[in-house]
Parts: C-alpha cells; structure tokens; sequence
C-alpha cells in the first residue's frame, strides 16, 4: 500500500483543500485505490465535488491555451467554452448512463455512476491541462493553424484514452458483456452530444487575423450535417440551394456557409 | 429456488435487482414516450410538440396492445407461454424498460434535435432512439416471459413476432411524425 492510500481514510473525514489535493493526487498515482473508494461508496460528495472543480479548472487552462493563438479576448471565451463542453455532455449523457445501468444490469447507483464519471473527467481533462503548455510552446513558435489543430486532437485523444480507461475500470464488478455493452453504448452516446456541443459553442481555437471574434458561431446545422456535406462535396455533389425552413421541400437542400459568403 | 414450467422467468437469469414496483413501471411506461415525443418535436411549432408526445406515446403503447394477444395466442399454441397474467407482468417490464430508456435519452435527444436545423436529422436521431429502445422492451420482454428451460423452443415464434411488431411500429412511426411535419 502507498503512502498516499495510506493517509487517504484520514483525509476523508477533513473536507478542505488538503483533502482535495489528496484525492487529485490518488487519481493521478494510485487509480485503483481510487476506483475502490468509489466502489467502496467513501465520501462520494466530496470525490465528486473535487473531479468537478477539477475537470472546470484543467478544461479552462486548456482552453486559454487553445485561444492564446488568437489572443484577446479568445482566451477568456476559450476558457469559459471547454468547460462548458465536458460538463455539459456530461451532465446530458447522465440520465441515460442511469437508465442503460438499469437496463442492462439490473442495478442503479446514481452517486458511484456520478462520482466515477467526473472522475474520468477529471482525468482526462487533467491529461489535457499538461499538454498546454505543449500548445503555448508551439503557438510561441508560430506554428501553422492546422498543425495545431492536429496537435490539439492529439492531447485531447490522449486523454480522452486516459478517461475512458479509468471509466471501464471502474465498472469492474460487473460481467464482462454488461461492462462492455454498457460502456459502448455510453461511449457512442457521449460522443454522439460531446461532438454536437462541440460544435455548438464553436469557435475555440481562431485565426489570428480574425477581427470580431463571436462567443459562439451562429446554429448551421449540426456536425454531422456538416460531414455529411463535406462528403458529398468531396464526390463532387455541392448543395447550392438554400435550406432555412423545417416544413421545407425534404429535397432541399440548404447552402453551406462558406458559399453564401464567396457570393 | 425451483422453477414451476410456467413460472414468470426471473427478472433476468443470473444475480439481478429485485424488479421494478408496479407503479414506477407504469409511470416510466407513460412517461418515457411522452418525453421523447416532446423532444422529437422541440423545433416545430410549438403547438405540435404535444402532438408529437402523444403520438410517439400512442404508437408504442398502441402498439404493445395490438401486438401482445397475437404473442400469448401464438406461443401457448406452441406450449411454451406462460399465465396471462404472467405475460401482461412480463408485457409491463418491457413498455417500462421502453420508457426508462427513452427517458435517459430525452435530455440528448432534446439537445441534438434542439441544435439542427433538418428535420431529416432530427427524424433520423428519432429513428435511432425510439428504434434502440424498442430492441431493449423486446429483449427485456423475452427474458421475462420464458425460462431458460423454454427460451430456446420460443424463440423463433418469438423472432417472427418481433420482427412483424417492428415493421409495424416503424410504419406507425413514419405516418404519425410525417403527418406532423407537413401540417
């Protein structure tokens, strides 16, 4: 046993910084004492109430570091949008984590499900964190915008792996079907809304050119519709007719951004 | 524990939860399809958005009621059904896994068909929804109907059942949101 999980059942009982870094810290160093804890069902607020402030706090950092390439005022709605995308997914994704635990396994735990999932966040949000300084370094050296986007991709990859690992750990305990089609579900799930909120409260990373830099980008339909588009521009299809009402013709088709403005 | 042939099969085969209350299921049962309808609507008029709740409602329970005596009549020709009364249990914990599902899926469904601007999309992010919790009410159905002694001598008659009902339900589906769309 280390020293951390030693000291940790103390710690439980003194709820206050120390303890919040004590439990950042078994999250980093010792996962598997930290996974019995939840699963053991110790001080569930607190853990959750720390891997929330956490994943808040590391998003933010990253996202500054995501909008230093433009600078201004990007950094601070950088900082504000990251969080708001990992929690936000989350906090959609919660409910139906809860009715395919039921479903598939029989059983519901709310608070573990809950404790768990932030903490996963938490993980991979702090990945992400320790790659900022990674992205200020090359936006220093003036890196080219979509090399960084590709090394954006990268830390954010990373640590989702990191999370997503830490969740199916933490499902141990159950049978390995259940374990693998409950975390597949949810997985696709929250990558379904994760990349919808995405591109939702787009723009994160600007070009440093850009003048007016809006908070969010007005609604042009979802990412998938955007894919879709790009697939069929691609195959040398373009849409041109313009597409702006629901009870319009199901043919139409509606007119991508970027060609409205080259008109 | 011994097992009577025509005992309701356990809530599934192996160390599970205690069942779901009576009252919940129902509740869940009501609730899920409302909910889901609701949300499949959310970027129509706003009078259509309880239409749309009551029709998703209507066709999944309307459906259960077409579809369950065809099922009892079917399999106890084939010996392998269970009491009435038993059926309508199992029944019940299928519409109430339907609703639970649909119910964890409301709050994304909501938001993805909130952020598109195609009906196309959104019918196709129903599509999705509705289609997954109707494969989950049907296995849910099968587990609790028969017992392992008799699931594998039930399943074609049950196989060909549930493919008709999903043919049936998707058809219903299509007419009922399709009529939403153009009014």
């Amino acid at each position: 046993m280390s020293a951390t999980t030693a000291h940790a059942p103390d710690a439980a009982h003194h709820p206050d910084p120390q303890h919040a870094l004590t439990l950042i810290d078994l999250l980093l160093r010792d996962r598997k004492a930290f996974l019995l804890r939840i699963h053991a069902g110790h001080d569930l607020p607190a853990i959750a109430r720390t891997m929330l402030l956490t994943a808040a706090i590391a998003a933010a950092l990253f996202g500054a570091s995501l909008g230093f390439y433009r600078g201004g005022v990007q950094i601070l709605y950088a900082a504000l949008k990251l969080p708001m995308v990992i929690l936000f997914t989350a906090a959609i994704c919660t409910p139906a984590s809860i009715a395919l635990r039921k479903i598939i396994t029989g059983r519901v735990d709310p608070q573990r499900d809950i404790a768990l999932t932030l903490a996963s966040l938490a993980l991979t949000t702090l990945f992400m964190a320790a790659a900022a300084p990674v992205l200020l370094l090359a936006v220093l050296l003036h890196i080219d915008y979509h090399p960084l986007i590709l090394l954006t991709t990268a830390a954010c990859a990373a640590g989702g792996l990191a999370g997503i690992t830490l969740y199916f750990g933490g499902l141990q305990g159950e049978r390995l079907t259940h374990r693998f089609a409950f975390g597949a579900a949810l997985l696709l799930l929250a990558a379904l809304v994760g990349s919808q909120m995405s591109w939702t409260l787009r723009p994160y990373i600007v070009r440093p050119r850009t003048e007016d830099i809006p908070f969010t980008r007005a609604l042009e339909g979802s990412l998938l519709e955007a894919v879709a588009i790009s697939l069929r521009s691609s195959l040398g299809i373009y849409d041109l007719e313009p597409y702006e009402n629901l009870d319009a013709d199901a043919d139409a088709t509606y007119e991508p951004a970027e060609l409205r403005r080259r008109r | 524990m011994a097992t009577h042939p025509h005992t309701l099969a356990p809530s599934t085969r192996h160390e599970e939860a205690p069942p779901t209350p009576l009252p919940l299921t129902l509740l869940l049962a009501a609730a899920g399809p409302l909910a889901a309808g609701a949300c499949l609507t959310l970027r129509l008029e706003p009078a259509d958005i309880p239409l749309g709740a009551a029709s998703l409602a209507a066709v999944i329970l309307g459906l259960a009621a077409l579809m369950l005596p065809g099922l009892y009549i079917s399999t106890a020709f084939t010996g392998v059904a269970p009491p009435a009364r038993h059926v309508l249990r199992a029944a019940l914990d299928a519409l109430g896994a339907t609703g639970l599902l649909l119910l964890g899926l409301s709050p994304a469904l909501a938001f993805l068909v909130a952020t598109t601007t195609s009906w196309g999309a959104a019918f196709t992010l129903g599509h999705l929804v509705v289609g997954l919790a109707s494969l989950i009410g049907l296995r849910t159905l099968y587990t609790r109907l028969f017992t392992p002694e008799r699931a594998l001598k039930a399943l074609p008659v049950y196989l060909i059942w549930a493919l008709i009902t999903l043919v049936m339900g998707w058809r219903l589906f299509f007419v009922a949101f399709d009529n939403i769309q153009i009014q």
